[in-house]
């Protein structure tokens, strides 16, 4: 066979090298896996076995939220931030150090962090902060003069998670909560026209509801807008026509596979009307 | 010494008994990347239609134990952009291609048949598969629980291709058996089974089901028992080659089923949790083979009993 169309290997064998929890029931779970370390690119995800053996079935589907730099300086470890929903992440709240643990990655068209020179808003609601510490770290890489700013939205302080990873990366967080117990009171949507200086562009992740949210927002304004969906899915990587979106498509819609085709998106390719909330 | 590996659905010769399963891996080119599918017996095509298919409105998969659900809705271009934008590539890529088409008539399904037939110089497949018994479709459950249009069907397809023909048959009936004999004489070369197993999810806090249609196909290791007795049971009662699937996840899994009675299996589910699934199985059951001193895989199919038995 050419070895120029030698098959690409998806599945990586990955140590565990810590899991903990950093937030009310949000696990960081942290994995030696230089070569899905060194490949990611903000924005993709991975397809992670809860445990061995099979049970739960599939496997789930995590944001990499960070790839850390090794000894020699190129990154050998991956970060995923988990919250705790039911019995897939529950198992990998379980994890240990030393365990090993089969991923699937990097999968996913990875967001497009634009150019350098013009600010960049990184929104991130709940659990959808997880994808923003590697794409901090790629956009300090390509050297950000033109800004780089988060803001963050969660339920209350005891949800809130990455924010402290985001500063030591340089980026300065806007922290707001629903109840006022961290941050500004109110949601993403409620405080992100201050941050909007002429010219930036929002990367978004977090649950539906924040998307069609924030849709409305921007709507007509003429701010670039990229979202990560967040669809169910059963392989990950393009085969089971399970994780669809409703993709635009004249007066109607197309259900495209959000695994292969997102699941970054810019916002107004999506029918928000035709979305429906996960959780 | 390497068994042999190479087996036969009537006119259709296949490298070794590992196929892809129809729907679980697109048209291979979505899988192509990860897996030399050129190794594997053949990859089988997601269902293709007359019409372009949208597919139904997620959610469409549901975790089970051990396997899933799953309501896709048949989603797929129709057969015009398969036949110029997808068969191209298919063809071009090298790897045995057998396509899997379903109809809501008889009529559709002969000239889907008729497509495949007519482009057969420039883009060929090594065959087609009936898909007599796709669960999420309205109308398509009837060839798959009659006889007679079951068998109207392989016929019409049978005067549409000479191409090799397996009919795919659904596990949601009494007894397979009749209608396993009334593809076979009607023409099939082959027949496949097991699809789905009918079933549903409850979100009993909204009283509502998972799935807009209620019903659901279920596939994966929760199934493997009841497809194994199905092939059992089928090629008990035909002399055309069977082939195997449902919830085989390694080799051990595969080697049952030609044990059972099943000529070549099929990789479904299991490609969805590892890409190499059908390849790592491929290279389990040579081993195994090789171990046991069987010379030919042949030799083991149908060994559960003695195959010329007839069924009671
Ligand atoms: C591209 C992508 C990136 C994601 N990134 C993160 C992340 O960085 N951190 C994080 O905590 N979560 C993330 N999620 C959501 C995460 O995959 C689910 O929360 C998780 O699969 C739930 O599994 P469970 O077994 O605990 O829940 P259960 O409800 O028991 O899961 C049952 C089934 O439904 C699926 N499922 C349930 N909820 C979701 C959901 N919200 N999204 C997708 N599948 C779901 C599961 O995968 C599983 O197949 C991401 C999802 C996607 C699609
Ligand atoms: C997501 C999904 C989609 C499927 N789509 C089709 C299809 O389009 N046509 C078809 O004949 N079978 C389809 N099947 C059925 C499989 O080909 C196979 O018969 C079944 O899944 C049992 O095998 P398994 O347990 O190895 O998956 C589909 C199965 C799954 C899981």
């Amino acid at each position: 066979m050419d070895t120029a169309l030698a098959p690409r290997r998806l599945e990586h064998r990955a140590r565990v090298t810590a899991c903990d929890e950093v937030a009310r029931r949000t696990f960081r779970l942290e994995l030696h896996c230089p070569e899905l370390a060194a490949a990611v690119r903000p924005g993709q995800f991975v397809m992670i076995e809860p445990r061995a053996g099979g049970d739960p079935f599939l496997r789930r589907a995590f944001s990499v939220g960070d790839a850390l730099p090794g000894p020699s300086g190129a990154p050998d470890r991956i970060v995923l931030w988990i919250a705790v929903i039911g019995k897939g992440t529950r198992a990998l709240a379980e994890r240990r150090p030393g365990e090993t643990a089969s991923l699937l990655g990097p999968l996913g068209r990875p967001y497009d962090l634009g150019d350098p020179a013009k600010p960049l808003l990184l929104v991130g609601g709940g659990i959808g902060t997880a994808p923003f510490p590697l794409a901090a770290r790629a956009r300090r890489a390509a050297g950000a003069a033109g800004g780089l700013r988060a803001l963050f939205g969660f339920r209350d302080a005891g949800a809130a998670c990455v924010v402290r990873e985001m500063e030591d990366l340089g980026c300065p967080v806007t922290l707001c909560t629903e109840d006022g117990s961290a941050g500004a009171k109110g949601r993403v949507t409620d405080h992100i026209d201050p941050l909007l200086a002429p010219g930036t562009s929002v990367l978004a992740c977090g649950p539906n509801p924040m998307f069609q949210a924030l849709d409305r927002h921007l709507a007509g304004r003429g701010v670039p807008c990229q979202v990560s969906t967040e669809e169910p899915m059963a392989c990950g990587y393009g085969l089971c026509f399970g994780c669809v979106v409703p993709v635009k498509q004249g007066d109607s819609v197309r259900w495209a596979k959000s695994c292969i085709e997102g699941p970054t998106f810019p916002i107004e390719a999506i029918a928000w009307d035709r979305v429906r909330s996960i959780h | 010494m390497r068994p042999r590996m190479e087996v036969a659905l009537g006119p259709l010769r296949l490298r070794n008994p590992v196929m892809t399963a129809s729907g679980t891996c697109g048209s291979g080119l979505e899988l192509a990347p990860f897996a030399d599918l050129s190794r594997l017996g053949a990859v089988v095509g997601k269902t293709v239609t007359r019409e372009p298919r949208i597919g139904n409105p997620p959610p469409r998969t549901f975790e089970t134990a051990a396997g899933m659900l799953n309501s896709i809705g048949l989603q797929n271009p129709g057969i015009d952009r398969f036949l110029s934008g997808v068969l191209p590539e298919v063809v071009a890529s090298g790897y045995p291609f057998v396509a899997n088409i379903a109809g809501e008539s008889v009529e559709d399904f002969a000239a889907l048949a008729a497509r495949f037939e007519a482009v057969r110089g420039t883009l060929p497949v090594a065959g087609i598969e009936a898909n007599l018994s796709c669960p999420n479709v309205a109308g398509g459950l009837d060839f798959s629980v009659d006889p007679r249009r079951a068998a109207e069907v392989v016929g019409a397809l049978r005067r549409a291709t000479t191409l090799p023909l397996l009919a795919k048959l659904s596990p949601n009936v009494t007894d397979v058996r009749p209608l396993a004999r009334a593809c076979e004489e009607a023409g099939a070369d082959a027949v496949t089974l097991v699809n789905t197993y009918l079933g549903a999810a409850v979100d009993w806090r909204r009283r509502k089901p998972v799935f807009g249609r209620v019903m659901a196909g279920l596939s994966g290791p929760a199934i493997k028992p009841l497809a194994l007795f199905q092939v059992w049971r089928a090629s008990s009662a035909v002399r055309i080659p069977v082939v195997g699937i449902g919830g085989i996840m390694d080799a051990g899994d595969a080697l049952e089923f030609l044990c059972a009675g099943a000529r070549a299996v099929q990789v479904g589910t299991a490609l969805f949790r590892t890409p190499t699934a059908a390849n790592d199985l491929l290279d389990g059951m040579e081993r195994l083979l090789e171990e046991e001193g069987i010379a030919d895989v042949n030799d083991l199919v149908g060994t559960l009993r003695p195959r010329a038995e007839p069924a009671p």
